[in-house]
């Protein structure tokens, strides 16, 4: 009897600590980390009535941040940091400049960059507001809007960058001076063109040491997004630039016409053509980004987090910032992009570091627009001070990579062949305004060997190509403590292969595939650039079904608009009716049209986004219950009919564009009634 | 509702009529007018002395006592101009019809309707010219459809919108003569013109066969698929729906245009895409670059009886969107297409700046010449004067009064022109470098200085009010000019220190003209000097232009 009672007690204490213990694990344990639980976004409010389309930041060291902004004005912003959860106050500091794009407070003062002029801003009487506009430098313009002026950041020695944007005419022209450019000018005004083969290069930094990067956006002669290293004399890609090598003080003398046109890789027209400076980093399109933005190295040793030493860029069309670890192979950098933080309220164009290892993001989305969704804004970025899981960094080995995390892996997840997929791609050169993806190809694993404290896994992998991207992708590896990595793939840039470490011993960590490379077809498939419309599915009927009879109860006609817009965004249908819809991608981008079950339009888009490189193949239409029925990923200026039937049970169906950082934009309503 | 509904269809039709006005319009002669106490005068002097000496001849009318002149011509939908200038507190009436008074004044705002009960409709913004100098008025009226009423469509004083779309509560006949009567002062009225618009419609397109081509994209410049026509066929109307199921495709349209009486006519096309016009094979309006919705006219003479026309249409990544107007000197312009194949385009709301305290500075481009000025600046003050100024060139560009600055095409998406736009009643200025060392008066002043080795543009500093002085280096010499809008229009200070030689322009015109001691009027603007100093008026490539040494100081002051 005694006996069992204290059984039936501890059962009892038994389930209690089970109930317990599994509580605790639910908020410890199994709710999913997210970014914002490593980087928290602060929103600094902005007054009404101030159109603070930031163009320009400066942090100042008596704790103000300048702000400049697209409509000219110079705000200075008291209590940024909101230390004592009071609002940030703001003053107009200076007004009536032509767009400045640059603010950098250098020596007591702040300078400004409109597009025509480096203006120094002085304020005489000490009432906070300039009286003194002190012109610098001149820049000549032809008075084409795309002629954007950026700058200065100062390097080390005190001198000056500025960078100077093409000219738009259906493609990049240089129609006045240094048009495509980074020019070095002295405090002293002496200025040296340092770099061309520039075509919109809004973001650019110099690292700890003073060596230059800069950021350039997918256009002409730009495959996709990409971060070059820029030293005197180079040549970055964009011919128009080269029309003023014969100017006085160029340091380099090739013209426009010299520049190989054929549509092979960059790194291959670079092989013959060697005056092309080849980035250290693409940033896959649309897969990390579509606009990159500013850059800014991490130097505060752990207080921004783990990421010591690495690049931060900033991304205008994905409202997002990606993180990039360089290495230096052979002399030359190249490295690694990963995903970091997105959500951010409007399209991101600066980013300075705050004095206390915060990080301030500028935005405007005005004329390009983001998938933030707010015109302007202005947030900061700091660390909660929780380690993320992530990969730290990637570095090339002389057969494969070698992945160093943030925390220790778990050592069967990271032995597992399964958990990682290596692909590499890389992009034509040419004239024309972006590129497909070619070349891609799934590379086999022939190695695994995970650290003995569980830092870090070498990969040996096979087929490693010069110049390609190489996509690492970890979706299996977990952490010791059982957790997924907070970003699961990023994107290597092969330019040299460290043959400096030791090859890995295969006779002890030789891996062997269980199966065939199964979906290499997909991936050569997608090689093909048969941009997926030809993707087959049940939910996509484009005839109309036979035993409609030749008649549809009802027509749906929808296009799309620029900024990321259907034309129509509700429509009513009867429930069970069948519906012949027309889609019509009359914009200059890739679109898809994905209707959806009510209120699943974010999974399905988020889940299309994490389709990664296979997406385009499958139109990134992901294989989901949610989606009932799509078109193919749609060309620019093409149309698609589908036919279906209205589902039975009324409700508001989305219909909504799935390509990656669409979807939060480019909805609509379907409402299905009785 | 109707009423606004009307009002956005006369505004569609506003914008068409402006691409109208290319015709000349009918010069009304001086003996239509019944004259009474009026006076056929050759010119007129100082205005600002009480009694100004009159010289009798054909040039305009005028009159110094109150009274009416009423003329022959009467109107009953039309558009009249016509050029007066007023004396010192003078004061007149511009009857429409007859009747609808609207006063010409330097007491009140020019412009403003005198409404039923004797109160005034004031317009949009005060664009009144000083006394002295010839003003425009321009207005387009016709009768309300819905009857007993007049519509004042257009009404713009020295290219100011002063009306838009303002009905006027009307009785009986809306016809009659034009009539003005002078009430204070003195007033004087020149080139009266007038187009008096019938609701006829002489030109009709008929016989129209289309062809249907499926076309490459831009980057194969829109060029046909096919040589042979993807569809083909007798067109009922002129429409784009031919093209539909096609995301690009060119539209080819032939046929008669028939032409029910000889005259000069035009045809303006509107789409958006590309399109090109011919008539009897002659190209009139040519295939050039896309755009969306930019109206093109082309002016043809043509003899009654049958013209075969072409009309080509290209869709390019706009929504297709076709229409062909036809208009005449007298028919305002129609549709000679479908009513669904052009849709009301969509347009933009205004951005503006008003300056409501001190000053507001705003960089820009600014349209001067037809070429873009690409280091300017504009200042607006709260007193009601704004300039633009380009800083290559030391030179000013624009001054105005009324409202400051429209900046719609600055901060409107992208703000491709970058241009701002002025938008009170302006006066103009050369355009060219001010400052110029000139070695002997023979030498001319330059057209343009080297903004990067000879004028090097140095900032401005601000005032306690906000208002800049602009500085320069310049062969040796330090100079600085502030230019401060006051009610009456802008002074100007200059000053230099150092150098030889220095000249400065205070202005350039056709002719320069002393009005009374220290004022001058270059071509339609004043410039106002202290009387104790000897300008020097010596004739230019253009005309003349008045300058003075400059060694220290100059001030000045310019009205308009």
């Amino acid at each position: 009897m005694k006996k069992i009672f204290s059984q039936a007690v501890f059962r009892r204490a038994a389930f209690l600590l089970f109930l317990i213990v599994g509580l605790l694990g639910a908020n410890a344990q199994n709710r999913p980390l997210v970014e914002e639980d490593f980087y928290r976004i602060v929103t600094l409010p902005v007054p009404e009535g101030v159109q603070l389309e930031v163009g320009g930041l400066a942090v100042m060291p008596d704790g103000r941040l300048g702000v400049s902004t697209r409509r000219g004005d110079v705000w200075l912003v008291s209590n940024p940091y909101m230390k004592n959860g009071t609002p940030p106050t703001y003053k107009r500091f200076a007004s009536g400049l032509h767009e400045s794009l640059g603010l950098a407070y250098i020596k007591g003062n702040l300078w400004a960059t409109q597009r025509g002029e480096v203006t120094i801003l002085k304020d005489n009487n000490a009432d906070e507001v300039a009286d003194e506009y002190e012109a610098f430098y001149k820049f000549p313009l032809s008075g084409n809007y795309h002629e954007y002026s950026y700058g200065p950041v100062v390097l080390p020695d005190n001198d000056m960058i500025y960078t100077l944007n093409l000219g738009w005419e259906g493609k990049g022209v240089s129609l006045s001076k240094w048009r495509g450019w980074m020019l070095k000018i002295s405090p002293d005004g002496k200025m040296t063109p340092w770099a061309t083969g520039l075509r919109s290069p809004a973001g650019f930094g110099a690292l700890k040491n003073g060596d230059i990067f800069y950021t350039e956006n997918q256009g002409d002669w730009v495959g996709s997004g990409r971060m070059t290293h820029l030293e005197k004399g180079d040549f970055a890609g964009n011919p128009s630039g080269l029309r003023w090598t014969s100017e006085e003080g160029s340091p380099l003398s090739i013209k426009p016409t010299d520049v190989p046109d054929t549509g092979e890789p960059l790194y291959e027209v670079a092989k013959r053509f060697p005056s092309i400076k080849i980035p250290a980093v693409w940033f896959p399109h649309t897969l990390m980004g579509i606009s990159t933005a500013d850059i800014i190295e991490d130097t505060f040793g752990g207080k921004f987090g783990p990421f010591e030493g690495q690049l931060f860029v900033g991304d205008q069309g994905h409202s997002k910032i990606m993180r990039v670890y360089l290495e230096k192979i052979n002399g030359k950098y190249q490295g690694i992009c990963f995903p970091f933080r997105e959500g951010f309220q409007s399209g991101i164009l600066r980013m300075r570091w705050g004095l206390d290892a915060s990080m301030f993001v500028g935005m405007t989305s005005r004329g390009w627009s983001s998938t933030g969704k707010d015109e302007f804004g202005l947030q900061r970025l700091e660390w909660t001070g929780k380690m993320p899981f992530e990969m730290k960094t990637v570095k090339s080995m002389t057969d494969g990579f070698l992945i160093e995390f943030t925390q220790p892996v778990s050592k069967a997840t990271a032995k597992a062949l399964e958990s990682y997929q290596v692909n590499s791609f890389t992009y034509k050169y040419h004239h024309n305004y972006g590129s497909p993806i070619i070349n891609a190809k799934k590379l086999k694993i022939k190695g695994i060997q995970v650290s003995e404290d569980s830092m870090s896994v070498r990969l040996a992998v096979d087929s490693l190509r010069l110049g390609y991207i190489h996509e690492l992708r970890l979706e299996g590896v977990k952490s010791s403590t059982n957790r997924p990595l907070l970003h699961t793939f990023g994107y290597y840039t092969l330019n040299n292969i460290n043959s400096e470490a030791a090859p890995m011993d295969l006779t002890k960590y030789a891996v062997v595939e269980k199966k065939e490379v199964e979906n290499a077809h997909d991936v050569h498939k997608m090689s093909g650039m048969s941009k997926g419309t030809n993707v087959a599915s049940a939910k996509r009927v484009n005839e109309m079904p036979a035993d409609w009879n030749g008649k549809v109860d009802q027509t749906l006609s929808v296009g799309t608009k620029p900024g990321l817009k259907f034309d129509v965004t509700k429509f009513q249908v009867k429930a069970g009716s069948k519906i012949r819809l027309i889609f019509n991608n009359n914009d200059d981008m890739l679109h898809n049209l994905v209707i959806v079950k009510p209120k699943t339009v974010t999974k399905v888009g988020e889940a299309a986004f994490l389709m990664g490189l296979e997406g385009e193949a499958k139109a990134y239409v992901p294989a989901l219950d949610e989606v009932l029925f799509h078109t193919g990923l749609m060309q620019p200026e093409s149309q698609e009919i589908i036919y279906f039937e209205a589902p039975s049970t009324p409700g508001d169906y989305t219909f909504v564009c799935t390509y990656p950082g669409h979807y939060t934009l480019m909805q609509g309503i379907i409402k299905v009634v009785k | 509702m109707y009423l606004r509904f009307l009002a956005y269809f006369m505004l569609f039709c506003a914008s068409l009529q402006s691409y109208a006005q290319g015709f000349s319009m009918n010069k009304l002669p001086l003996d239509n007018w019944d004259l009474g106490n009026w006076k056929q005068v050759e010119s007129v002097s100082n205005p600002f002395s009480k009694k100004a000496a009159v010289i009798a001849g054909n040039n305009f009318l005028f009159a110094n006592t109150t009274g009416k002149m009423t003329s022959k011509l009467t109107t009953a939908d039309a558009k009249v101009r016509f050029d007066f200038m007023l004396g010192n507190n003078s004061e007149a009436i511009f009857y429409v019809q007859g009747k609808h008074a609207i006063l010409l004044s330097n007491i009140r705002p020019s412009g403003a309707i005198i409404t039923k009960d004797g109160g005034l409709k004031l317009p949009n913004q005060n664009a009144n010219r000083t006394a002295g100098l010839w003003q425009t008025l321009e207005l387009t009226f016709s009768e309300a459809a819905f009857g007993n009423a007049l519509i004042l469509e257009k009404v713009t004083l020295n290219d100011v919108l002063i009306h838009q779309g303002y009905v006027l509560p009307s009785e009986g006949k809306n016809e009659g003569p034009i009539v003005f009567e002078n009430k204070a002062g003195s007033v004087a009225i020149k080139d009266f013109e007038y187009l008096k618009y019938s609701k006829e419609t002489p030109l009709k397109l008929s016989g129209l066969s289309y062809k249907l081509y499926e076309t490459y994209d831009w980057d194969k410049q829109f060029a046909k698929k096919k040589t042979m026509p993807n569809d083909s066929g007798v067109a009922e109307e002129l429409t784009k729906d031919f093209g539909v199921g096609l995301s690009r495709f060119l539209l080819v349209f032939k046929g008669t245009l028939e032409v029910e009486k000889d005259g000069s006519y035009s045809l303006i096309a509107d789409y958006a895409g590309k399109g090109a016009v011919s008539v009897d094979g002659k190209e009139l309006l040519p295939m050039i670059d896309e755009s969306y919705r930019k109206p093109r006219i082309s002016y043809v003479n043509l003899t009654k009886g049958k013209h075969a026309i072409e009309i080509q249409y290209i869709k390019v990544w706009w929504k297709p969107e076709l229409g062909l107007f036809a208009a005449g000197p007298e028919i305002r312009p129609y549709a000679l297409h479908s009513e669904t194949s052009l849709p009301t385009p969509q347009a933009v709301g205004e951005i503006s700046i008003t300056p409501k305290n001190d000053i507001e500075m705003v960089r820009s481009f600014v349209m001067f010449d037809g070429k873009k000025r690409t280091h300017a600046i504009s200042i607006g003050s709260s007193k009601g004067a704004h300039f633009s100024y380009d800083l290559d060139q030391a030179a000013l560009l624009y001054a105005w009064r009324g409202d400051f600055a429209d900046v719609t095409e600055m901060f409107h998406e992208r703000g491709e022109p970058q241009l701002l736009e002025s938008k009170g009643v302006r006066t103009k200025f050369s355009g060219k470098p001010s400052i110029a060392v000139l070695p002997d008066l023979n030498t001319a002043m330059p057209d343009e200085l080297d903004a990067y080795k000879d004028l090097i543009f140095k900032g401005y500093s601000l005032d306690n009010e906000g208002l800049p002085t602009f500085k320069y280096q310049y062969s040796g010499s330090e100079i600085s000019q502030k230019i401060s809008p006051n009610a009456a229009g802008i002074s100007v200070v200059i000053a230099a220190n150092g150098g030889s030689n220095l000249y400065y322009k205070l202005a350039e015109g056709k002719t320069i003209s002393l009005i009374e001691k220290g004022r001058y009027l270059v071509d339609n603007q004043y410039i106002i000097l202290d009387a104790k100093a000897k300008p020097i008026i010596r004739n230019s490539k253009n005309g003349q232009e008045i300058i003075l040494p400059l060694v220290g100081t100059i001030s000045y002051a310019v009205s308009w």
